[in-house]
């Protein structure tokens, strides 16, 4: 505290500490006590408010189910009109998520699968599987005639228009007696220990994900951090540099987009197969790599391997060159040299490549939801997202949150106990 | 300008055990060139910061000018230092880095532009105002930050060791400067170094301090002749250095039985019979030939002539005991190497001190 | 500066070995992890100027700016845009004075508690974006009743963005010669005096580049805002939701402009540094 008077005053000392202070308490320590007091408050809504609320739950999933099947009819209908394809379809290019997130003109809640905007270049949009299970086959393979399809579309509009009745009715319903009675809350664990199985595999696979993609990126950058670090020729270092720096710069979001033109069904990918006489596409055969699991983990590790490049970069590129000299010298193999020269030196960069890496790649949104596109096992990020803004749950939101937020601390807990690295090195 | 008296009363610094200054009372004269002289560590610097303010000392006080400076912050001081870097201000030009003591003080432009062009010519910059401080070589840095330091005024400027970055040609030359500097402005320079050479060429008096402890205060002659302990005696030119026994007095002087026989010394701690003793020679006040009224005789054989131009190192051994001499041009030796050789010295060029701690080259 | 460039560039050319098959796999590799990191980007770039309405490189149907005419006239992009550019300027606003208070905080403050304070600035840097979004949104709801928006938006995302800064404040200052502050106070300066003289300019570079780093993270971040933004949008955040409901090519113009101001920025950043290191 002196030393801080002595350097600037009294004046400055005390605007600094106000500053940081603030920045501590307002932005960082309230916000996390929020968080941590909200998913430890468990909010009983009743026995009434809780009948209703799964009574609306599932009139919106009949809603969705019997839409789901208009638009498939809509579809076969096109295809009859347009006569060019009699086959089924066995994938659909594009696909709508009817419990997603809010669309651009959508309303906030999100929850009506009728406001999400049709999808223009869905020429084809055929069933969908509601639970998100990778592989949407459906079968309706059987051609019917058009009226045959009419006949079936009337009575399940009809049953749609009552559901939608019964629902705001519910709703009206819903809403008194929650004014009513209000909430129950009280603390306890429960906002965790009901977490449900479902939750906690999406949790756990989240997690062991994670570490799969922190590896496979430690894996697949560490040959270049060292390239780049070793190289000496100013040019070619240039280069490798903007090579790096370029990808780095351009947004996430838009580079995980970049991929959807490769891995969808007509995608660059797909041609690929084509060419090679794999596959034929004309006939409308073709893989539909969204959504599946290696698509994921290759846009994953696409979008977050540079986090991992720089750190090691930068601590391999301190090792004086001379060192790998020597041990060349003394008749050391490469793996060796790698392994007791260059390796332990650049330890504290790997350390933090592997806590972004995770990080970014545990609360990872955009890649889930835009490679899996509905279709993919949920990420526990988007979980979390539901809970707050669909479920309005934001209890349990923040119980997630923290869950997530304890996976982080340990991991990086572990890197430092394994690195024996300190904070110090860690944030630099 | 002018200088005030700084009296340093009881003055000392602990660091948690360690002691960097003991309790040290000091009086320098207005007007002074005052150097403290001493080896790193020896607490000269921690001096100076208590001086200007940037230490608090652990004891005693500091008055400049019959004024007591305890609880005065530095930049309330009738002080300025000169730092060791210097420690110009990158981002500014010349002139305003002059003028910067002035623009804290929130003196009005025109006047602290016109003071820092009169400073500019007094350390013969003019011309280089608008400069930043990086274009200028090593010595024309060293005026400005001495122009800075002049620009407040102060009555005492206290200079750590400012000499000590440059080469050995611009430190004398810088020498020159820096007395004439102080002559002109008869402001109080306490100077700072571990360099005998500046310490003795400039001050009017000298300080020698080693370990916390100042050990004698006297002109530079007076510390070169008559050194007061074996310290000031080891650390300030060389010395040949016999060790024995007082065997007898003579009036001043004292008589040593050595392993090269009787050596005959002033007898600087009043040494009695029977007390262990060292007497120091200076290599210069050996002679290879005999003079008038030189008492002390050895004979060495010559191992090493190292030709310095105008002189002459001799180094010779007597015994065990390594002899180092100095004679000009004029009068050396041409003995061959190997050969033996009488050396001489007069009792008063000698001086005999209780043994102590020397001053490790 | 210079000569330590120099002297490493030449233990550097010393170090080089003959071209071995060790270094020959490792030249492969690199070409086929870059190709891996650019030949996405090409595709964006491409399908940009397909006039086929599902963003394609393999459909082609004929060149067209057509979308390069249809990105102005939406309005949710434009808007995003200038959201955008508000948070982003918020951020600026908040988070440079935060990391430049903690930063000098930490450099000056001899205590144990400096490691504790450091781990406690720094923490918001290694939360996940979308918890750092979320807690946000709740504290400020919960406690002054502020629902999702701009403000939460600009708040979360300064929350990390200042300890970016505070880093790299950390990092100038741990380069100042102390000994000028001394100087600066010894002739008769105020602390005050000598914080805007001396420490300021000092680190007024540092400011420049922090606001620069703190807006392009504003304006690129999406976990966080995501969370926190509520009802409202930003440009990033729009692009998001598109992709998942309904992708066009007018994201492909986005990814073009994106791609092309960042070649030329990295270009111009990694030029000028060359040339700093040989001059």
């Amino acid at each position: 505290m002196n030393s801080l008077i002595k350097s600037y005053g009294k004046g400055l000392t005390s605007l600094f500490i106000g500053l940081a202070a603030i920045w501590i308490v307002v932005l960082i320590v309230l916000p996390q006590i929020s968080m941590i007091d909200r998913a430890f408050t468990y909010e009983d809504r009743g026995g009434a408010a809780a009948t209703l609320a799964l009574e609306i739950d599932r009139a919106y999933e009949d809603v969705f189910q019997i839409n789901t099947r208009l638009v498939e009819l809509q579809a076969e209908k096109e295809d009859l009109i347009a006569g060019t394809s009699t086959a089924p379809q066995q994938d659909s290019a594009s696909a709508l998520n009817p419990f997603g997130t809010p669309s651009p003109s959508d309303d906030t809640t999100g929850l009506n699968p009728f406001g999400t905007p049709s999808v223009p270049e869905a020429n084809d949009t055929s069933g969908l599987n509601p639970f998100g299970a990778p592989s949407a086959g459906n079968t309706s393979a059987v051609n019917r005639s058009l009226a045959e399809i009419e006949a079936e579309e009337a009575p399940l509009l009809a049953q749609k228009g009552e559901l939608e009745t019964q629902i705001a009715a519910l709703e009206i319903t819903e809403k008194s007696t929650t004014d009513a009675v209000g909430l129950d809350t009280s603390y306890s664990l429960k906002n965790f220990t009901m977490m449900s199985s479902v939750h906690f595999q999406i949790f756990l696979a989240t997690i062991i994900y994670a570490l799969c993609v922190t590896i496979l990126a430690f894996a697949l950058c560490y040959p270049v951090a060292y390239a780049v670090a070793m190289t000496t020729n100013r040019n070619k270092l240039a280069i490798l540099m903007l090579g790096l720096l370029i990808p780095y710069a351009i947004n996430e979001l838009l580079r995980i987009f970049s991929w959807i033109m490769i891995l969808e069904k007509q995608g660059v990918l797909n041609g690929l197969l084509d060419l090679l006489g794999i596959i034929n596409m004309e006939a409308g055969e073709g893989f539909r790599f969204v959504a599946s699991n290696g698509a994921v983990f290759t846009v994953m590790v696409y979008a977050y391997v540079l986090f991992m490049v720089f750190p090691i970069y930068n601590t391999v590129d301190t090792l004086d060159k001379n060192q790998i000299e020597a041990a060349k010298d003394l008749g050391a193999s490469t793996w060796r040299i790698h392994w007791r020269v260059v390796l332990p030196h650049a330890k504290p960069g790997i350390a933090v490549g592997a806590i972004m890496t995770f990080m970014l790649s545990a609360g990872s949104i955009a890649v889930p939801s835009a490679v899996g596109r509905g279709l993919h096992p949920d990420w526990f990020s988007q979980v979390i997202y539901r809970r707050f803004f669909e479920a309005d749950s934001w209890n349990q939101g923040a119980a997630y949150s923290l869950a997530l937020l304890v996976a982080c601390i340990v991991f990086i807990l572990f890197n430092m106990w394994v690195f024996r690295v300190g904070i110090r090195d860690i944030a630099k | 300008m002018h200088g005030n008296d700084v009296i340093l009363e009881n003055l000392s610094m602990k660091f948690g055990d360690f002691v960097a200054v003991q309790p040290t009372d000091l009086k320098i004269n207005a007007g002074e060139f005052f150097s403290i002289l001493g080896p790193s560590g020896c607490g000269k610097t921690t001096i100076l910061r208590m001086i200007s303010g940037f230490l608090t000392p652990s004891q005693g006080r500091v008055v400049i000018g019959e004024k007591d400076m305890s609880g005065i912050r530095a930049n309330a001081r009738p002080t300025a230092l000169i730092f060791q870097n210097l420690a110009l201000f990158p981002l500014m030009s010349v002139r305003d880095n002059i003028a910067f003591g002035l623009e804290a003080r929130g003196i009005a432009k025109k006047t602290r532009l016109e003071k820092a062009q009169e400073l500019l010519s007094l350390v013969a910059l003019d011309g280089q105002g608008d400069k930043l401080p990086t274009a200028l070589s090593g010595g024309q840095r060293q005026r400005v930050a001495i122009a800075r330091a002049l620009a407040v005024e102060p009555s005492v400027l206290l200079l750590d060791e400012p000499l000590s970055a440059l080469d050995l040609k611009l430190r004398q030359h810088m020498r020159a400067e820096l007395k004439d500097l102080q002559r002109k402005t008869g402001v109080t320079f306490i100077y700072i170094t571990h360099d005998q050479g500046e310490a003795l060429t400039m001050s009017d008096r000298v300080a020698v301090m080693n370990k916390g402890v100042v050990e004698q205060v006297a002109t530079s002659d007076e510390i070169y002749a008559h050194p007061k302990t074996p310290f000031v005696a080891s650390f300030v030119g060389e010395q040949n250095i016999f060790k024995g026994k007082v065997i007898g007095k003579e009036g001043d002087f004292a008589i040593l039985e050595t392993s090269q026989g009787k050596l005959f010394g002033q007898n600087a701690h009043g040494l009695n019979e029977g007390e262990e003793a060292i007497l120091f020679v200076r290599p210069e006040r050996m002679t290879l030939e005999e003079k008038q009224g030189q008492q002390n005789g050895l004979s060495a054989i010559l191992e090493r002539r190292d030709m310095e131009g105008p002189f002459v190192n001799l180094h010779m051994r007597a015994g065990d005991q390594p002899v180092a001499i100095h004679v000009t041009n004029v009068e050396q030796t041409h003995q061959p190497l190997g050969a033996d050789q009488k050396l001489w010295f007069a009792a008063q060029d000698a001086v005999v001190m209780r043994p102590g701690e020397l001053a490790s080259e | 500066m210079t000569t330590t460039t120099l002297e490493s560039g030449a233990m550097k050319e010393q170090v080089k070995s003959p071209i071995d098959w060790a270094a020959a796999i490792l030249n492969g590799y690199l070409v086929i992890f870059f190709a891996y990191m650019f030949l996405p980007m090409i595709f964006m770039v491409i399908a940009a100027f397909n006039a086929s309405p599902t963003p394609s490189v393999i459909d082609w149907q004929g060149f067209t700016l057509d979308w390069f005419r249809a990105l102005p006239e939406d309005q949710r992009f434009i808007d995003g845009l200038w959201h955008s550019l508000i948070i982003a300027l918020g951020v600026i606003v908040i988070s440079i004075p935060l990391g430049l208070a903690g930063a000098l905080l930490l450099t000056r403050l001899q205590s144990q508690a400096t490691t504790f304070l450091y781990t406690v600035l720094v923490s918001p840097m290694l939360t996940p974006g979308i918890v750092l979004g979320a807690t946000t949104l709740i504290f400020w709801r919960d406690a002054f009743g502020v629902e999702g928006g701009l403000l939460t938006a600009t708040i979360a995302q300064s929350s990390f963005i200042a300890s970016y800064c505070m880093l790299m404040f950390m990092a100038r200052l741990q380069r100042q010669d102390i000994v000028q502050e001394e100087a600066a106070l010894d002739l008769g300066a105020s602390s005050f005096f000598v914080f805007r003289k001396i420490t300021l300019p000092f680190l007024m570079p540092t400011i420049l580049t922090a606001a620069a780093i703190s807006f392009l993270q504003s304006i690129e971040n999406y976990n966080t805002t995501f969370f926190a933004i509520g009802p409202s949008w930003t440009l990033v955040t729009e692009i998001g939701a598109r992709m998942r409901f309904g992708i066009s090519p007018v994201i492909n113009v986005i990814g073009v402009l994106f791609v092309a101001i960042t070649i030329i920025a990295a270009t111009v950043y990694v030029m000028a540094r060359r040339r700093k290191g040989r001059g």
